[in-house]
Formats: C-alpha cells, structure tokens, sequence
C-alpha cells in the first residue's frame, strides 16, 4: 500500500463501527445521546437487540431511535419489550 | 481527542479509535438441540407427517445455539446454509456467562445455517484475547483494550430495513369436509404463506455474507370447521344427534431470505408451530342433549392458560433432547384465528457484513 496502516499483511484501508454507548432497555425511558460529544464519529447507527424468550402470546412493543443532525433519541415505550441497544459510530 | 490514536478508512470514517471499542468476532456458535418442527400432539390431535408439515403447514425447523461468552452486549451474525434459505432469529438469551439463539430456518434438519457472535471487545475476557507480538493494541484512557489485530473488527457492508407483509396468507386456505358419521379425519387445509416483501441492499448477496436481523414480526393462521345434526335411525322415526369440531393452526415468525447474486432481501413467513385436532362425537339413538359437554374436551385445548401451556410442553416435548432449559424454550402459541403481530409493519435493520472479514472459513 502506498499509504496508510498494514497490520498482519493486511491492509487497513476500511472503516469500521465502534462502541459509542450502550445499555439496556425494560422500563420507560428516553436516551438523548449528542453526537458532538463522540470525537471523529461522522456516523451512527442503533443496533436493537431484543433480550430474552419473546413471548408470543401478545404483541412485542419494540424501542425506537430517530436522529437529527446534532442528537440520537432512543425511546423505549412504557410497555416495551426488554432490548440491548448498542450505538455503534465510525 | 487530546491523546491515543485514531486510525481512518479510504472512505474517511472510523477504522479504530482509542476512545472507543471495537466490535468484534467472538467465535462460532454451537448447536445444543436436534432441529424440530413441533406439532401439538395433545388430546384428539390429527397426526401432521413430515411431508404435510412442509406443503400444508409451511413449517421451517426450529434449533438452539449456545457460546460460552462472558458478556453483556452480543450481536449474532447467520450465514444461510444454501441459496434462498428462510432465517428467523427467535430469540436472543443471556444466561450468565452464556449466550443462548433461539432460530428458525427452512431446508432439512441437517441444514441449519451457521451462527456467529460478535462483542465490543472491551467485554471479552482478557482469557478470550491473544495479543500477538506484533501488530497493533490500542487501549482507552482506562486502559480498556478497543483495538487489536487478533481481534478483526465487525465491518458493516449494508444496513436494509425489514418490514414484513401485514398478511401471511391472502388466497384460499381449501377446507376439510365433514359431518354426519365423519367419525375420523387425516385431511388438513393448506396455510402455506403467500405474501413475502422484497427489500433492496447495496451489495451482492454470496456465500460468504452474514446477517443480523431479529425480525419484529410473527403471527398466526388458523382453520376451525364444526358442526351438529341428526341422523335417521331408523324411517324417519328414531334419530340421533352427532356434532363434530375440527381445529388447525400454524403459528408464523417473520422470516427472511437473501437470494444470492442479487441486492434482494425478501421477508418472509416460516411456521415454527402446527397442529390440527378433531372430535365427533354422536348419541346412541334415541338419546339426545350430551353434546355439548363431549366437546368441551376440544375446546378446553384453545382456551389459554394451563390448558394452552400443557399443549405446548408437549409439542416441545422432542426439542429438549439437548440441552435446552426451561428459560431458553421458545415461545410458540395455538392460534384460533388469523392474526399478525407487527406493531403495523414496524420496520426493523438487516446488518450485512462478510466473512472473509474475520478468517471465517
């Protein structure tokens, strides 16, 4: 390569996702996470993850996310099913 | 940043940063079941064989998977076992140091797909990373490990949002035809879905390619054919009554497929549960008035609670020849009408990565 990071003979010329935050989702709750606080991350996404035997037997209310320009907004809803969210940047 | 390192792709984005960790590949995941297709086989049950389980039932296979991961944060990864293959990831289960998959999947029970786990590096075990002795280890201001070569990152190729067809089936279900001295029945009406949704990536599906997605969506179909009447037995003069109650259902995940050599990801419906059930019971002639409480029996089955719980222990009853416990068994219910639960086609993300990525062979 004529520039840039090898590492193993491998050349490192791709983006990747990191950890940015992350938590657990049961209660009610709202997540405002500003993006100017994570140095560098021009891109984020938000991986839900439900947790636990889903149970069928009713409908599953998930968590949502929405995003603007400047903040992150994760909102679990009161009777929302348990999630791990991961906020992941690159 | 003040201080540590931050590395960029061609694209300009994040490759590793020392203020963040890195997600990354934490080993294939084991299956600890034989696949199944549960099928209520309770009182007055209709036996449902392998073939009528696929053409009338739609039923894909449910398997369980395992890793010893000592983390709190995990995202699996599938790899279809061949072209078009259906996947549901059922359920996602922490068990301490443990990570449990609940996941359907259509082909033969020597098809499962292969499953993968990936967590930030940060919460592995020191026991799980093998620094080389040489190469790159990045740490952060609490001298947290967020990067290392040993370790590939995940590398996000697409991001599809899933929505499933608010329908699983529009066209006709047929019917099962009974009555009068229907005294038995082998028959069962088709549910075989026929709505599926097409959703377009950004890159080609192969071999190689590994998804993520826990679909939203499930639901149900049913069938229910009952009916009562009189039959002569003798000129016209004696009679007796005779009734009958014939139930049937597929229980649905929301499944989807990625037809190789295309952008294409299509979501589906796969059965995880089936079973059909039927009573007919008729009087000795001349007597009358006792049917009603004969076929409470069959009702009793769709009633929920301890009755419903019972069914479905003993459809289950074939996939705890693992290791599966109690707190791992995937929920699967009777459904006495047709319903999808979908919150109205919530849309939920497909993650596409590769795993030439990781040195995944």
């Amino acid at each position: 390569m004529a520039f840039g990071i090898q590492v193993d003979g491998v050349n490192l010329t791709n983006s990747s996702l990191s950890v940015i935050a992350k938590g657990n989702l049961n209660s009610s709750t709202t997540v405002t996470l500003t993006k100017n606080n994570y140095a560098d991350v021009t891109e984020f996404k938000v991986v839900f993850t439900p947790t636990g035997v889903r149970d069928t037997s009713d409908e599953e209310l998930r968590p949502t996310s929405s995003q603007t320009s400047s903040t992150i907004t994760i909102t679990q809803p009161s009777n929302g099913t348990p999630h791990q969210y991961l906020v992941l940047g690159r | 940043m003040s201080y540590g390192i931050v590395a960029y792709g061609s694209d300009n984005k994040i490759a590793f940063h020392s203020d963040y960790s890195s997600v990354v590949y934490a080993g294939q995941m084991s299956t600890t079941t034989s696949a199944v297709q549960p099928t209520y086989t309770g009182d007055h049950h209709i036996g449902i064989n392998a073939a009528t389980r696929s053409s009338n039932y739609d039923m894909g296979r449910i398997i369980q998977y395992d890793i010893t991961l000592d983390v709190d944060f995990f995202i699996p990864f599938y790899c279809p076992n061949h072209n078009n293959q259906e996947i549901c990831i059922m359920d996602v289960v922490n068990e301490g140091t443990k990570w449990v998959v609940n996941l359907l999947f259509s082909g033969t029970s020597s098809q499962a797909p292969a499953v993968y786990a990936f967590a930030p590096l940060t919460e592995l075990p020191s026991s799980a990373v093998t620094l080389s002795d040489f190469g790159i280890a990045v740490y952060d201001s609490s001298s947290n490990l967020v990067f290392t070569d040993s370790k590939r990152p995940l590398r996000i190729d697409d991001v599809v949002t899933i929505t499933h067809h608010s329908s699983i089936k529009t066209n006709s279900k047929g019917s099962v035809s009974l009555g009068a001295n229907s005294y038995t029945t082998s028959s069962h009406v088709n549910f075989t879905s026929n709505k599926t949704k097409d959703h377009s990536g950004s890159v080609t599906n192969t071999a190689n390619k590994l998804y993520s997605i826990v679909p939203s969506a499930y639901g149900g179909l049913a069938y229910n054919n009952s009916g009562e009447g009189t039959i002569d037995c003798f000129a016209g003069l004696v009679t007796k009554q005779y009734a009958f109650e014939y139930k049937s259902w597929a229980s649905f995940r929301g499944c989807v497929r990625h037809t190789r050599n295309t952008t294409t990801h299509t979501a589906t419906w796969k059965a995880d549960f089936a079973g059909a059930a039927y009573q007919y019971v008729d009087t000795s002639c001349g007597i009358g008035g006792l049917l009603g409480s004969i076929l409470g029996i069959i009702l009793a089955v769709f009633t929920g609670g301890l009755s419903l719980s019972l069914v479905v222990g003993a459809a289950l009853t074939g996939f705890v020849i693992g290791e599966m416990t109690v707190g791992t068994v995937p929920s699967i219910k009777a459904y006495t009408q047709d319903e999808v639960f979908d919150q109205n086609s919530r849309p939920v993300n497909l993650m596409v990565t590769d795993k030439s990525y990781y040195g995944i062979t």
